[in-house]
């Protein structure tokens, strides 16, 4: 045996026990630390073997082969950087809400069935979709998965490709503004502080760029300062009879100004608002995860969630649906994201010093991005079960009163009282946490739980309203550049029809291209916080869909990608997760449209009102409202899943035409340049 | 060197800047250590690095204009955003 097998050896035996220890303790509590072995463990195991094989053996990465950060460096996007800096530059990139969110609802399935997905699809699915768009774009001189799609596939492909992008980023934006909404709801101090984050940010802008230019890192200490001021005073407004209401807003009030904002935003200058509320949030998410792991690692807390529950069998308070497809779509990110693809074939591409430097940032960064994904699944897990599904079940199911929701918890077999819930609601610094949907208060509580045990007791509602201004400032950022994007898209596309609309520069365009995206995610977000069962219901299996749909494409770009260049035989390690997520994207689409079940089908839901409407227990006009809705989810879901067949079959006959060799595999990659750089 | 900082030229300021010294370096007055850090720190967030694309102009391209820091820093976050989604979720 070769020395350096032992510690991998070795490692990979500590996994393998972890997931042992796991399997055998069932029914009783385990530690966290458990979790985080078996996932590190597997993760080593994957890099050291998979990846390496992926890299040497499927696309042969080549050192002797220049980068396009080599044969193109201008200073400026074209930049040859140092492996460790790309891979933070990178899962800075890649890291955001949807990791942290979607194990958190998973978790009412039970901790298991969530990270089991976590770690091996990352392993198999989730690193290599982001390892092989990186390396496609990487020898296309940094090509966007779009133009990729476009030229080894086809002009129609890489338009449906475009139009499919921008539906995800509609269905993407209107969910994670439904999350801020329903976790800032009737709470000033949350509301007070993220408030803050936009004139800190615009202090911050003209910082970098009028008083002292280009101090980005100075000004994002002063900005980072301000906030934690910004997070403290918060308490003090929400105990100020007279400042306290000013900042209490409704859930309906609130999308009103978080569609105001995003408007706003997207239209002014980036320099303003955009760039420094980025780097905000940048440095924001880096400490907080750091935060996080260190926390989870010097408490190494008991999960009190048990392994699985009982909502396994679809009839769960969070959402509806069976463990298959839905806890795969729930968890997107995490596991597999396709809008990593869009990342991965972004900015990184351009930035790598070597071609072999690709396997540590396309495959080891999102293994990092799973480990944040075990660390919010543990964060749900340190909860109370009772506690978690009091904080995630909507106000329909759970009733008015903490009393109400204690008998129906109760009623599901996990224990918690009234008394609880309003010490809890005390403890963080809210007047209820009842029915706070949408994942992010839940993660907030289980941070909260795990700092104040880490750093001390007494500061659990400052580590509360810290985890949601965290989560709340990163997903504005996302709002407005999101909507910046879909601005530019919609202005391409609609530049198809008439040319001067492409122009980014003409303030008519802009206007309404930026109305016009603000009031598409709008309107879906407007459903949700009306939406008697809490939207999340409705729109995060959407968002799911829709997420490891754009992950399909992807893979089916990189299957492409492989025949091209003669990789046949290695074919599988793309199509194997592609077959995976097609099942699960159309089992989930299908049943998200035609179940019978109301809670779980749309067109069902619609009988159903329909039914109360007809009934006369439902105001016909709110009915007419909901059915609309229902109908309209439903249209969503299925042109995704449209879109998807038709690119799949697009991309199967390309691949059939070339193995029958009635088309030469030309694969559009930049020609060899050898490297200047010494070894 | 008083002469060399001379802004006023009659023939523009373009002119004016190519004859200017080099651009301070950024990490000079630091530790060259901590200067590296936060070169680092910057590439990690995505900001744009002057020293770096100043560098770069005037090894590669002595011919062009080089922009003020403020100008730079305009087209870069101009761009950034402009290409298509930065970040994830």
């Amino acid at each position: 045996m070769h020395p350096k097998t032992l510690p991998w050896l070795i490692l990979g035996l500590a996994g393998a026990f972890a997931w042992g220890v796991i399997a055998l303790h069932r029914g009783e509590t385990i530690s966290a630390a458990w979790l985080i072995l078996a996932a590190v463990g597997t993760y080593l195991i994957g890099y050291r073997f998979y990846s390496r094989f992926l890299a040497t053996r499927v696309f042969e990465l080549n050192d002797r082969r220049a980068t396009p950060a080599e044969r193109l460096e201008n200073g400026r996007d074209f930049v040859p950087t140092t492996r460790w800096v790309l891979f933070g530059h990178h899962f800075a990139a890649i890291a955001g809400a949807g990791p942290l969110v979607g194990p958190v609802l998973a978790a009412q399935f039970g901790y298991l069935p969530g990270t089991i997905w976590i770690v091996f699809g990352v392993v198999l699915a989730g690193a290599v979709q982001d390892f092989i768009i990186l390396f496609g774009s990487m020898r296309r001189d940094g090509k966007s998965l779009g133009q990729m799609a476009r030229d080894e596939i086809g002009p129609f492909t890489g338009l449906v490709a475009m139009i499919a992008i921008l539906a995800i980023m509609i269905i993407l934006l209107a969910v994670l503004a439904l999350v801020v909404v329903n976790a800032l709801r009737d709470s000033p101090w949350g509301v007070f502080t993220i408030a803050c984050t936009i004139p800190i940010a615009m202090l911050m802008g003209f910082w970098m760029r009028v008083i002292r230019p280009g101090r980005t890192i100075e000004a994002s200490i002063v900005g980072v300062a301000l906030l934690l001021v910004a997070l403290v005073a918060g308490r003090w407004v929400a105990t100020s009879p007279t400042l306290a209401p000013i900042f209490t807003l409704s859930g309906p009030a609130l999308a009103g100004w978080l569609m105001g904002y995003a408007f706003v935003a997207s239209v002014l200058p980036v320099w303003m608002l955009l760039a420094p509320r980025d780097y905000l949030s940048t440095f924001m998410k880096i400490g907080t995860i750091f935060l996080l792991a260190i926390g989870i690692l010097v408490v190494l807390p008991p999960l009190k969630l048990p392994a699985l529950t009982r909502f396994v069998d679809g009839t769960g308070p969070v959402f509806a649906g069976k463990l298959f497809p839905f806890c795969f779509i729930t968890i997107a990110c995490g596991a597999v994201s396709g809008f990593h693809a869009l990342v991965s074939s972004g900015t990184t591409p351009k930035m790598l010093r070597r071609e072999s430097d690709a396997r540590l940032i396309g495959y080891g960064a999102m293994l990092m991005e799973s480990f944040v994904a075990v660390m919010a699944m543990c964060a749900a897990a340190v909860l109370d079960p009772g506690i978690y599904f009091a904080v995630n079940s909507p106000l329909a199911t759970l009733g008015g009163s903490v009393e109400s929701a204690a008998v129906v918890i109760r009623g599901w077999g996990f224990a918690v009282t009234p008394a609880q819930m309003q010490a809890l609601a005390h403890s963080v610094g809210e007047t209820t946490v009842l029915a706070r949907t949408g994942g992010a208060p839940s993660l907030a509580i289980g941070m909260a739980h795990i700092f104040s045990q880490a750093f001390g007791e007494s500061l659990t509602a400052l580590w509360y309203h810290f985890a949601i201004l965290f989560e709340a400032l990163f997903i504005l950022t996302t709002l407005d550049a999101g909507t910046r994007v879909g601005r530019f898209m919609l202005q391409d596309l609609a530049g198809h029809a008439w040319a001067p609309l492409r122009r980014t520069s003409w303030y008519p365009s802009v206007l309404a291209s930026s109305a016009a995206v603000v009031a598409a995610w709008g309107y879906f977000l407007i459903q949700g916080v009306l939406d008697p069962l809490g939207g999340i219901n409705s729109l995060w299996p959407l968002f799911g869909i829709s997420n490891q749909l754009l992950a399909a494409v992807a893979l089916c770009v990189g299957t492409t990608i492989l025949i091209k260049a003669g990789k046949a035989r290695y074919a599988w390690v793309t199509l194997g997760p592609l077959v995976w997520l097609l099942a699960v994207t159309l089992t989930a689409g299908w049943q998200k449209i035609f179940a019978a079940d109301p809670r779980l089908g749309f067109l069902s839901h619609a009988r159903t009102t329909l039914g109360q409407v007809a009934a006369g227990s439902l105001d016909p006009a709110k009915g007419a409202r909901l059915v609309l809705n229902d109908r309209l989810d439903a249209v969503v879901a299925a042109a995704f899943m449209g879109v998807t067949v038709v690119l799949v079959a697009a991309c199967a006959r390309e691949w059939a035409m070339i193995l029958a060799r009635r088309k030469a595999p030309v694969a559009r990659e930049s020609p060899f340049v050898e490297t200047a750089y010494a070894g | 060197m008083p002469g060399k900082r001379e802004q006023t030229g009659a023939d523009g300021s373009r002119r004016e800047r190519e004859t200017l010294p080099p651009a301070p370096d950024r990490s000079r007055p630091l530790p060259p250590r901590i200067g590296a850090l936060l070169t680092h720190l910057k590439r990690v967030c995505g900001m744009p690095d002057y020293a770096a694309y100043v560098a770069h102009l005037r090894a590669h391209h002595p011919d062009r204009a080089i922009p003020t820091e403020r100008e730079f820093y305009d087209e870069y976050v101009r761009t950034r955003y402009a290409d298509g989604p930065t970040r994830c979720c």
